[in-house]
């Protein structure tokens, strides 16, 4: 079994418009989808990240701003799952909750030398 | 590996929105709802980025209510308003209030009395359904707009509009005492009730929506009801009950709708019903009957008989001659002329429809000509009622209802 990355991109919720009760059914989708790959065995850990996003680019700390949280190139989170092969951690998505509100997964192998 | 999840209630969100909003504003005033509201919606956001990944905290209100208030607080300091949490912003006597009107009695407490500021005169009462849909339940302007079949734009303006009334006005966020109490209460009461009706009548294709109004109505009138227990809270409440034990009935797999004739009576929430009779028993112990005595007592009599052969329809007109004298609206008369058809009175029926003006339903004239149509159809007057079938499928504004109106067409033509 390999590690993958699932990279959550898409814009802020803040920034679609989700009432209360929008927001929980949402919620009730990914806890079924972490459930599901909880179930398998394969989800290992995950973090969200907050929006303000800054892009450092020299050594004295000079810096522009990442996508804002109304773009659709925002970085929200990420899992990392197991999977024996790529197609199988692409697999895993097909039950991502946020499809509706232009979010995309990207999938990444975590590299291991040795 | 994270705990598995246990299952959130049901609505949950839903019904902490209205507790938050009510409970901050009890804090930091009416004027402060926007910030507010703003803090609450953004616990939400928070609340699905965390516990995706940690799991369902074991208090989950308790962590919401924790999130919006540091949340608040946060942006009154950033926005330097540190007037808005008064001379003693962050001290221990602040925080010690805090967590009193967090706690559980309060909180009833401070939504009824955001409900009597939603009700205020000042406030239209469609501005009223709409802001308590807002504010009580943190509908989306989408959503308030596509569950009372408006356009979002007049939603907005209608917030908007409502909250500047509300500065204007002064509205205070208290609960009215002596007559001004009974007179804002039939506010409440009739806010409550369009709500449920919105739900109940309104056509919307989208039975989830209609469930979502009539439950909102329901759970605030219970509260409404816990607290003063009027006669006429109950007797809207058992309405509600009698009402929305056929909701399931009233639309087949196809989403049309079906009529009281032909519900499939096993669809009948009938704990539901028995719950109406309780709050039924208790309302008529009033001295005066209000219209939703007897609305409730209309209500109940058609679910009481066991089949609609067995309907009392003279008991029921009875109930619509009262009703009429406190509620004289056209839609309230033409309900009374189909009873009275119903009885096989059809001169009576004829007279009281011919008094009655098309202009007077508004966005429901449809429902004068379809009555219309059955009038003459019943005295084998098949032109005219033809005529009149089609006059109410020119006026139907929505979908199912056109339905409903075809299939009749339809009937009649195979009929001839």
């Amino acid at each position: 079994m390999k590690d993958y990355m699932l990279i959550f991109v898409g814009p802020e919720y803040g920034a679609v418009g989700l009432s209360p009760e929008e927001i929980q059914q949402r919620m009730g989708k990914w806890f079924s989808w972490i459930d599901k790959l909880n179930q398998k065995g394969v989800y290992k850990s995950g973090e969200a990240l907050h929006p303000p996003s800054k892009r450092i680019t020299s050594a004295d700390l000079a810096m522009v701003d990442g996508p804002s949280a109304e773009s659709k190139e925002l970085v929200g989170g990420y899992f990392i799952v197991q999977a024996e092969s790529l197609e199988q951690a692409i697999e895993y998505t097909r039950d991502f909750p946020d499809f509706d509100v232009d979010g995309v997964v990207e999938v990444r192998e975590v590299a291991v030398y040795n | 590996m994270q705990k598995d999840n246990q299952e959130i209630v049901d609505h949950l969100f839903r019904e902490e929105h209205g507790k938050m909003v009510s409970s901050l504003v009890r804090i930091y005033g009416i004027r402060n709802l926007e910030p507010i509201e703003d803090a609450v919606q953004e616990t939400f956001y928070a609340a699905i980025l965390s516990w995706r990944n940690n799991g369902m905290p074991d208090n989950p209100s308790g962590w919401l209510r924790r999130v919006a208030r540091n949340k608040l607080i946060d942006y009154f300091r950033k926005n330097g308003r540190v007037d808005a949490l008064d001379l003693e912003s962050f001290s221990g006597a602040k925080v010690a209030a805090i967590h009193e009107v967090f706690s559980d009695h309060e909180i009833g407490d401070n939504q009824l009395r955001l409900l009597f500021a939603i009700c205020h005169p000042a406030l239209s009462i469609q501005d009223q359904v709409i802001f308590a849909l807002k504010t009580f339940s943190g509908f989306s302007r989408r959503e308030i707009a596509s569950s009372l079949l408006k356009n979002e734009e007049s939603v907005k303006k209608s917030l908007s509009r409502a909250k500047s009334r509300i500065l204007e006005e002064d509205i205070r966020f208290e609960i009215p005492h002596g007559n001004q109490l009974a007179e804002r209460l039939q506010n409440v009461h009739l806010t409550l009730y369009l709500l449920f009706n919105e739900g109940f009548h309104s056509a919307h294709k989208s039975l989830i929506i209609r469930k979502d109004l009539i439950a909102e109505a329901m759970r605030l009138c219970a509260l409404l009801k816990e607290k003063f227990n009027h006669f006429d809270t109950n007797a809207l409440m058992a309405m509600m009950c009698f009402h929305g034990a056929r909701i399931e009935a009233k639309l087949d797999e196809q989403n049309e709708l079906v009529q009281l004739e032909y519900q499939d009576r096993n669809k009948w929430n009938y704990p539901l019903i028995f719950k109406g009779h309780e709050y039924m028993d208790y309302a008529v112990k009033a001295e005066i009957f209000s219209r939703y005595h007897w609305e409730a007592a209309i209500a109940g009599a058609y679910i009481m008989a066991p089949t609609f052969e067995e309907i009392d329809w003279s008991k029921i007109k009875l109930y619509y001659d009262h009703l009429i004298t406190l509620v004289p609206s056209a839609i309230n008369q033409l309900n009374r002329i189909v009873v009275l058809s119903q009885q096989g009175k059809m001169d009576e029926a004829f007279d009281s429809f011919k008094v009655l003006n098309e202009k007077d339903f508004g966005e429901r004239e449809y429902l004068y000509y379809a009555v219309g149509a059955e009038l003459y159809f019943r005295n084998k007057e098949v032109e005219n009622g033809s005529q009149f079938l089609n006059l109410a499928l020119e006026k139907v504004e929505n979908e199912i209802e056109r339905k409903l109106v075809l299939k009749r067409i339809d009937e009649i033509k195979k009929g001839s």
